[in-house]
């Protein structure tokens, strides 16, 4: 009888004791949390993808509260609505929201182009630009092993027949496929009806292009001479379209022999 | 002397409490992906026992055994660790912001972990040459098991970097391998049985 209520007053005293200390301890060394920074930290997706530039999206709203930075519309899965939401909280007029949509710039799949080598090492776009930088005939290209894929958190993006190809309804602009991609041919564009973009890397010369794949960009000029607004250059045999000058008229897409001028644009946002 | 040196060899190689005692395979398999995670949780787990050592072995001794209540240690351990990892918690919080933004997210999974209480429990159970270890021995003991788990998950982290670029059988891929690859390191700690015990002839 005795030893029970023993073993009964001991573990009782430790386990008050015990818990009397943690509240205390709460109590005391309570750690303030920014008011602001918690409301903000709520209003993001909390997707932490760092596309933001700050360190997940607690980092992004702390630098916010604290005013490290006064831009409400870097956050890109959150898009309008986080931007918005985050001007309230901040009582501030945020900048507008610019969705945007990652874009493999290459229409090199294995119609178009040829593989250069039978591959038979390690299954990653990173593995094989090491060694003779890809398997594809066009060494600016798209490889086809889909790490951009395997990085995507959103399923966002598929490889099919040795080409990566994103789909702007899933894609909430994060860019993880950007970093991860080798040959640097993703980006993220305005995802806009009527923004261009040109989805070739190739700075070979036109002839090499040509013999490497026949989708790609040649630099044969017509999308410059198209365009009335000076909108697309070429420079090292490849065309650009500046997207603060396009008008999104589409004249160029219309002359390109290669087409290879397209736009991006989520179903929803059409 | 001679004794802690002995307790800091068996601690770390020979009774490496991964890989021959198998505590705290939880960690090991979870945390030891990358390298920094894996150090980090490591210290953490290093820093708890020392710290759990401190608390419980006068609890036991002063409190437990003259009460003949010696079978209450497991309970009272948790309880004591339990409560011990919240309050490291909240203190690193308040006066140490980046040790806690180091350990913080490990912290509250040490509370739990069978190597912590394996520590403690066993400081009571070995000997070294017939003798129960001391205060201070078992601190040292403590602080071995701690260094031994970040050996054992250095070496791990380090064997699952180069798993991440084998060709492994669709099979075998994830945890199967994972297993597999831990359990021939534990093998090779085999290679430590006895080497404590003969350090001083």
């Amino acid at each position: 009888m005795n030893a029970i209520v023993l073993t009964v007053i001991i573990l009782s005293v430790i386990g008050v004791l015990a818990g009397l200390l943690l509240s205390v301890a709460s109590i005391v060394m309570a750690v303030k949390k920014d008011e602001k920074a918690e409301k903000i930290e709520a209003a993001l997706p909390g997707a932490n993808c760092g596309s933001c530039g700050f360190s997940g999206c607690s980092g992004y709203a702390a630098a916010l509260a604290d005013g490290q930075t006064e831009d409400t519309n870097l956050c890109s899965p959150g898009g309008e609505q986080a931007a918005a939401a985050i001007a309230e909280i901040l009582g501030v007029t945020g900048g507008g929201f610019v969705r945007k949509t990652a874009v493999v710039r290459c229409r090199g799949n294995w119609d178009v182009t040829d593989m250069k080598m039978e591959y038979k090492g390690l299954a990653t776009c990173f593995a094989a630009n090491q060694q003779h930088a890809g398997i594809g005939a066009c060494r600016f290209g798209c490889i086809g092993f889909g790490d951009c894929a395997a990085v995507c958190e959103y399923g966002a993006i598929t490889v099919e027949n040795g080409l990566a190809s994103i789909d702007p309804d899933k894609c909430v602009a994060c860019g993880k496929c950007v970093q991860a991609c080798p040959k640097s041919i993703i980006a993220l564009v305005p995802a806009a009806d009527e923004d261009r973009t040109v989805l070739c890397r190739s700075a070979d010369k036109g002839a090499v292009t040509r013999k490497a794949c026949s989708a790609g960009c040649i630099g044969c000029m017509q999308c410059v001479k198209a365009c009335e607004h000076g909108a697309v250059t070429v420079s090292n045999f490849l065309a650009s379209i500046d997207p603060e000058k396009c008008v999104g008229c589409g004249k160029c897409e219309a002359v390109c022999p290669q087409h290879c001028i397209a736009s991006f644009a989520p179903a929803q946002v059409k | 002397m001679e004794r802690i040196i002995v307790i800091l060899v068996a601690a770390i190689l020979s009774e490496n409490f991964v890989l021959s005692k198998f505590l705290g395979i939880c960690p090991f398999l979870g945390v030891s992906k990358k390298l920094n995670t894996a150090v980090g949780m490591s210290i953490a787990v290093t820093f708890v026992m020392v710290l759990s050592t401190l608390v419980t072995y006068p609890i036991y001794a002063y409190l437990l055994v003259p009460n003949d209540l010696a079978y209450l240690q497991t309970v009272v351990f948790i309880l004591i660790i339990a409560a011990l990892v919240q309050i490291v918690e909240i203190t690193l919080k308040k006066y140490l912001p980046p040790l806690y933004n180091a350990l913080g997210i490990y912290l509250p999974l040490i509370t739990t972990n069978c190597a912590v209480l394996g520590v403690t429990l066993l400081n009571f159970t070995k000997t070294i040459d017939g003798q129960p270890l001391s205060y201070l021995e078992a601190i040292f003991n403590a602080f071995g098991a701690g260094i031994g788990f970040l050996l054992a998950m250095i070496l791990f982290a380090g064997v699952r970097s180069k798993l991440e670029t084998c060709d492994i059988p669709k099979s075998l891929q994830g945890l199967p391998i994972t297993l597999i690859a831990a359990s021939l390191v534990a093998l090779s700690f085999l290679g430590f049985a006895g080497v404590a015990g003969n350090l001083f002839g």
